[in-house]
């Protein structure tokens, strides 16, 4: 009963969250899916829904997040992306295997875990930590701070003492050489 | 920038497919920001390309913690702020630097610990993936470590008031209902400069007024039952009313953020002594104080509008609830309403006047004088900044970085000397750093800090 009640609120919150930044969510959601189709941002919208609801205790969760609430929301709606994605081609793979091997018993994802990729990654990953290592100290801190511990823009600003466009700028120079790393690879390979 | 010899061919557009991809993480990207990437991405294959292998790094870079390279993540996040690069910014990184180094080598204030770790022990009980579970794992698992990070970068308490064990201060509270007893129950001991965030959650009968207020070195995060959050500034007040038609807030001394819920049939008004301000949109940050006599406004998000109060309402109703009866001031949040409200009060107050604000607009308002700054949205951002219990500074005279401080403090700061007046100072400070800001300022500036029992002085060296 009383569960039910904390639920019931929690999703009164969720609805409230995503009308608050509907917008914001959408855009992200058409830019990575390169789409602009609604039903496809609707069904990551609703995956987005799920996902908060399973949450435990979310308003205490986002009383810490403060006003980067947004950047939170984003973080769940990518991490669904980068998932559907890899599901998607998980299946591809699968049935492709499947129609060659009469293999009905090929896992999902297969070749999400495979150790073939799961080695190209770690080369990639040594191959991104090595570029990072050779930028600039506030470029490499403004770049992990970012994508490891998910801070937001603003709170790295706050964090090393420089303006949120320097970071962005930061981030960005930072993106650019492990793309150059990777690509150095993918070409001497 | 890099060596691009080795680079593919879609290495020119490498820098604009990172240039988007940040933009679009940030959380801000515009319309128009949205409609230009469309282009630029659909102008060309290899711009499209350069896209996706960003996006694809990006994605991957998520998860360099666990590549085994943990050595060097550790060592990139706690060091080395003394050589940043701070060239279009011009502020100091070196404070902050300092700070937050001292900051992860000292115990966890108590109520900050303890509320980071109720985060982060819900962070990571909270997966109960169907799906994915390896990517719940993983979001989980980031989520943990960035509160973590937070707690290691605000909690350093100097004061010796505060020595107590640190196993005293780690309890994960067991229920979630304990957490607003237990936070504002806390700080019984104010007698000091220990700096604090507290968190209250309001129940508010219709039609009952309440009052809230901080004391010197606190800032208090309320959250109303209409979802609305208001965040008080050290040494502030404010009185609640909700009503059925309207939701009242009075500042009555300070400084308030308010992050406000949307409810077209519930305006929500914030009242102080020369102004009413009408909330049409959600995020904003009021500021109220009498040694400034200025009211400064600054809107994060959405939209307002800033009504002077007519004099007579505001003598007749000085302390009570704000003029509610005037069709002017009583406006709904529809385009319609505001004009005619905005006509209503040009014609029966020749003094008054309504100013809208949108996003990233600062209004500054005093007596007999209005200042609009336009666009503004990193100042705006920076006027929010002490809700996480942060001061920014850039290139501002000594004397006023110190009477910002002194707002904080109990034990108050003075300066000594016509010229350490001048003295310009740029940085982030931590208010739960305490008196390590002052041996930041002491290192950073020609001066020395000299402390007796009762005061501290800023003096040249």
């Amino acid at each position: 009963m009383v569960r039910k009640a904390r639920r019931a609120a929690s999703h009164g919150l969720i609805e409230r969250l995503l009308a608050e930044h509907t917008f914001a969510l959408r855009r992200f959601i058409r830019v990575r899916l390169h789409t602009e189709q609604q039903h496809e941002c609707d069904d990551v919208l609703q995956d987005v829904y799920m996902r908060l609801s399973q949450i435990e205790d979310l308003p205490a969760k986002l009383a810490g997040r403060l006003d980067t609430t947004r950047n939170y929301l984003l973080q769940i709606a990518s991490n669904l992306i980068i998932d559907r994605a890899r599901r998607a081609q998980a299946r591809k793979q699968a049935s492709h295997i499947s129609s060659n091997d009469d293999d009905d018993e090929v896992p999902l994802y297969c070749e999400v875990n495979s150790p073939e990729r799961s080695l190209a990654n770690k080369r990639k990953l040594q191959r991104i930590d090595h570029a990072l290592q050779k930028l600039k100290p506030a470029q490499r801190q403004a770049f992990m701070l970012h994508r490891i511990e998910g801070l937001s823009y603003r709170e790295i600003s706050d964090r090393l003492g420089l303006s949120v466009s320097t970071i962005e700028k930061h981030i960005a120079a930072a993106l650019t050489s492990a793309r150059h790393a990777i690509a150095k690879e993918e070409h001497d390979v | 920038m890099m060596s691009k010899a080795n680079a593919n061919a879609n290495a020119p557009h490498a820098a604009t497919a990172s240039y988007w991809v940040t933009r679009l993480y940030s959380g801000e990207m515009t319309a128009q920001e949205e409609r230009e990437l469309q282009r630029w991405r659909l102008a060309d294959a290899a711009h499209e390309q350069a896209f996706e292998e960003a996006l694809a790094v990006w994605d991957l870079s998520a998860e360099l913690y666990r590549s085994g390279s943990e050595s060097h993540n550790s060592e990139s996040h706690n060091s080395e702020c003394h050589d940043s690069e701070n060239h279009d910014s011009g502020i100091n990184g070196e404070i902050s630097g300092d700070i937050a180094n001292e900051a992860n080598a000292t115990p966890a204030h108590p109520a900050q610990q303890q509320q980071r770790q109720q985060h982060a022990t819900k962070a990571t009980k909270a997966p109960k993936a169907t799906t994915a579970p390896q990517l719940w794992k993983k979001l989980a698992l980031a989520a943990s470590i960035a509160f973590v990070s937070v707690l290691l970068a605000v909690n350093f308490v100097p004061t010796p008031t505060s020595k107590q064990p640190v196993t005293q201060t780690v309890q994960v509270p067991t229920s979630n209902g304990n957490k607003t007893n237990a936070e504002t129950g806390a700080p019984a001991n104010t007698d000091n400069d220990t700096f604090r965030i507290t968190h209250q959650a309001a129940q508010m009968p219709l039609a009952q007024s309440r009052v809230f207020s901080t004391k010197v070195g606190e800032v208090s995060h309320i959250r109303l039952d209409d979802g609305s959050e208001v965040s008080l500034n050290t040494d502030s007040t404010i009185r609640v009313t909700m009503l059925k038609e309207e939701r009242q807030i009075e500042l009555l001394s300070g400084e308030a953020f308010f992050d406000v819920a949307k409810d077209a049939n519930r305006p929500f008004t914030v009242a102080t002594q020369e102004q009413q301000i009408t909330v049409l949109g959600t995020a904003f940050n009021v500021r109220q104080r009498d040694d400034e006599n200025v009211l400064k406004v600054a809107v994060i998000e959405g939209r307002v509008a800033v009504q002077r109060r007519a004099p007579s309402a505001r003598q007749g109703t000085d302390t009570g609830t704000s003029s509610g009866r005037d069709p002017a001031q009583n406006s709904t949040p529809t385009p319609d309403a505001d004009a005619q409200a905005q006509q209503n009060s040009q014609q029966s107050q020749p003094n008054s006047y309504t100013e809208y604000l949108l996003a990233g607009d600062i209004g500054a308002f005093s007596d007999d004088n209005k200042i609009i700054q336009a666009q503004q949205f990193e100042q705006a951002q920076t006027s929010q900044a002490w809700r996480r219990g942060v001061v920014r500074f850039d290139d501002d005279p000594l004397q006023d970085v110190i009477k910002e401080l002194n707002r904080y403090r109990t034990h108050k700061i003075a300066l000594r000397g016509q010229h350490t007046k001048d003295l310009k100072i740029s940085g982030v400070f931590h208010l739960k750093n305490g008196d390590a800001i002052l041996d930041a300022i002491a290192a950073t500036l020609p001066v020395q800090v000299i402390k007796d029992q009762e005061h501290i002085y800023i003096a040249a060296k």
